[in-house]
């Protein structure tokens, strides 16, 4: 798995995480309104009979069995009517009660859902977090060891540029008595030269060492022996220049500063 | 590309100059040779002297020591001018400069173009053009050795300047003793007076224009000045005894000398305006061969004064006597080097007498000689070379040798036996 879907999921899981938390801590108060219903209101139905009263009294018996028929019926129907009506209001209650018991329920499973819903949430961020952390573990763990290794390189590498920087002096320190000698052999000084004269001259070679330029940065004060030094430093040989490596002598060689300085002659 | 590179290049040097420290290499030794150089043959034809300018300068070159010159034949070219040099044959021969020359006449009077080529450089070191009224194509070769050697050693040159000496010859089965001014090689004797007697210890004044010597003519020494313009000559001793060893200070207005009217030799000092004299030592035992010191301070001269002949000094204002030399059994015949720092004189070692020179401060002696019977050295104007006579076979002749121990030549035999060389100063 790439390890940045990882972080995609982690991501998703964790926005999941906060909606359920959100919902849970909130739900229960946007639930409620959301179902406030307007209390059911009870519809009275009442029966007028108006054909009863309508009819002529004129066969008395007919009129009375009527009337005992009609009472009766009456009665009959009045009682069909209270049975009915009980058996309305029975079934009312029942409806009420089931109707309480209904939001009872749903109440419940509301409160069973939200709790559930919230059990899922700490459940799913207790799995986030314990992922997170595992991540994170994991992360720490790969930067101390992407950290070890870097120390561990970092020290492999200084330690080999101590030793390149040690050869490197070596080397230097080595071509530069070869550039000593080589200047010393050719240069004849002129019977003017005293050994507390110095002549400075700046020396500009190419890595085949030949000498591109040379000048006289820091007279001695006596022409003819600046002169001489800048006839040793021509005719000599620093051929031996391009056995060493172009880094070495670009970092030190390019460009030389020589002093010369006679103390080998008596005075 | 190549753009790139060269934008990248410097960028480059400026992280490696800054990455790591500036490399100074001490150079603090060297090897001491004598300058290669190659005279070429000079464009000099349809001169109405014939003169061989090139050898007369690089013999110049060559009695000073400093230089070695490549034969003539082994040239694989002959450039007149800087324009035709081919450096590449010259590095192959090792040479490091040539000196190239040009002469033309007009009315009678050369004038020489010079040049000093540097061949490790690939350039012109130097280049003089002159035109001297007068001179001989000698004196132009003088002009141009002394220019080189200038440019080269950092010392001015004395090539072009005078020595005098003393000839004795044998005519018509008597001694003639002549007293001679030549060139500083030896070149172009001029006999300035002759004597059947002998003549002695010929010396410069600062001009050069006089020279003042002994001469036996009267049967006993006297000190004489000779003008070398007009021929004058001027008796300045007539003294019983010794009258010897003249010697004319710096500034020409007094000459020291040697008299032993006073019982035995001692330094007296003759003021040549009042022509007074002044006693300068006071010993019993002998003092001889005064000589000055460049500044004029001091009177170096030989004294016996501790029974072995050594070298004292004395102060002219104050005439306190100071002992200079210590080593050996015998030193003698003191020439003050230019810069007061060093004497030149006859030492005796292992029963030989050198030319050795010697640093006033620190004592040291360092002998210039191998032969024997060196004497009367003279230093050159220049303070570089010493002059001095030896014996070769049973003639006298002179001989040079450069004050740092150099090549040694002798100066052309001459018809007769030579001695007492002085070496004239410069002439301004």
């Amino acid at each position: 798995m790439p390890s940045w879907l990882s972080y995609v999921l982690a991501f998703g899981i964790s926005l999941l995480a906060h909606v359920l938390m959100a919902v849970a801590l909130f739900g229960d108060w946007s639930h409620a309104k959301a179902e406030y219903r307007e209390p059911p209101k009870s519809i009275k139905v009442s029966l007028v009979d108006l054909a009863e009263n309508a009819k002529p009294k004129k066969a008395e018996e007919d009129k009375a069995e009527a009337d005992r028929k009609r009472r009766a019926e009456q009665a009959r129907k009045r009682k069909a009517e209270q049975q009915r009506k009980a058996r309305q209001k029975a079934e009312r209650e029942r409806k009420a009660a089931e109707q309480r018991k209904k939001d009872e329920a749903a109440r419940q499973a509301q409160i069973k859902a939200d709790a559930d819903a919230k059990r899922q949430a700490e459940k799913e961020a207790a799995l986030k977090q314990a992922e997170a952390e595992r991540q994170q573990a994991i992360k720490d763990a790969e930067q101390r060891e992407a950290q070890r290794r870097a120390d561990e390189e970092a020290k492999a590498r200084q330690e080999a540029a101590e030793q390149s920087a040690y050869e490197e002096q070596e080397i230097v320190g080595a071509y530069t008595q070869y550039i000593t000698d080589a200047i010393a052999k050719q240069w004849s000084r002129p019977p003017s030269a005293r050994n507390t004269m110095e002549v400075v001259l700046e020396l500009t070679l190419v890595p085949t060492g030949r000498v591109v330029s040379v000048k006289v940065t820091n007279s001695s004060g006596n022409a003819a022996y600046d002169q001489s030094a800048l006839t040793a430093v021509r005719r000599a040989d620093f051929s031996r220049l391009r056995e060493m490596d172009p880094l070495v002598f670009e970092r030190n060689f390019r460009i030389l500063i020589i002093k010369l300085r006679p103390e080998d002659l008596y005075r | 590309m190549k753009k790139l590179l060269s934008f990248a290049a410097p960028l480059l040097l400026l992280v490696a100059s800054s990455v790591s420290a500036q490399l100074v290499v001490e150079v603090t030794s060297g090897n001491d040779k004598p300058i290669k150089i190659a005279v070429v043959p000079f464009d000099q034809q349809n001169l109405s002297e014939r003169t061989d300018v090139a050898s007369v300068v690089e013999s110049d070159l060559v009695r000073s020591g400093q230089f070695v010159a490549t034969d003539r034949d082994s040239m694989l070219s002959k450039p007149i001018s800087v324009q035709e040099v081919a450096y590449r044959d010259w590095r192959l021969m090792s040479v490091d400069y040539l000196v190239l020359g040009r002469i033309n006449e007009q009315g009678g009077q050369f004038a020489i173009t010079y040049e000093l080529v540097d061949v490790s450089a690939q350039r012109v070191h130097d280049r003089g053009i002159t035109s001297i009224p007068g001179a001989e194509l000698r004196d132009l070769a003088h002009w141009v050795s002394d220019r080189v050697y200038e440019k080269l050693t950092g010392f001015k040159g004395a090539f072009g300047t005078n020595i005098a000496f003393v000839k004795e010859k044998n005519v018509g089965g008597e001694p003639l003793y002549q007293l001679i001014k030549a060139d500083a090689d030896g070149a172009r004797e001029h006999v300035i007076y002759e004597s059947r007697a002998p003549l002695m210890s010929p010396s410069w004044s600062p001009d050069a224009s006089q020279i003042a010597y002994v001469s036996f003519e009267s049967g006993r020494p006297r000190i004489m000045k000779h003008d070398l313009t007009t021929n004058n000559r001027e008796q300045l001793t007539n003294f019983k005894g010794l009258n010897s060893s003249p010697a004319w200070s710096p500034k020409g207005d007094k000459m020291a000398m040697v008299l032993s009217r006073d019982g035995n030799p001692e330094i007296y000092l003759l003021d040549l305006t009042t022509r007074q004299f002044t006693r300068m030592t006071r010993h019993y035992a002998i003092d001889t061969e005064p000589t000055w010191t460049h500044d004029g301070e001091y009177i170096i001269f030989t004294s016996n004064r501790s029974s072995k002949p050594q070298i004292y000094q004395v102060h002219v204002e104050t005439g306190v006597v100071e002992r200079l030399t210590f080593e050996g059994e015998y030193n003698a015949r003191p020439r003050a080097t230019l810069d007061g720092k060093g004497l030149v004189f006859v030492h005796q070692r292992d029963s030989v007498f050198h030319i050795a020179v010697q640093d006033i401060a620190s004592g040291r002696i360092f002998v210039l000689t191998k032969t024997s019977l060196d004497e009367s050295p003279t230093v050159s104007p220049n303070g570089r070379t010493v002059m001095y006579a030896t014996k070769r076979g049973d003639q006298g002749i002179l001989a040079a040798v450069s004050v740092d121990g150099g090549v040694k030549i002798n100066l052309p035999a001459s018809d007769g036996d030579v001695r007492e060389p002085a070496w004239a100063p410069y002439v301004d």
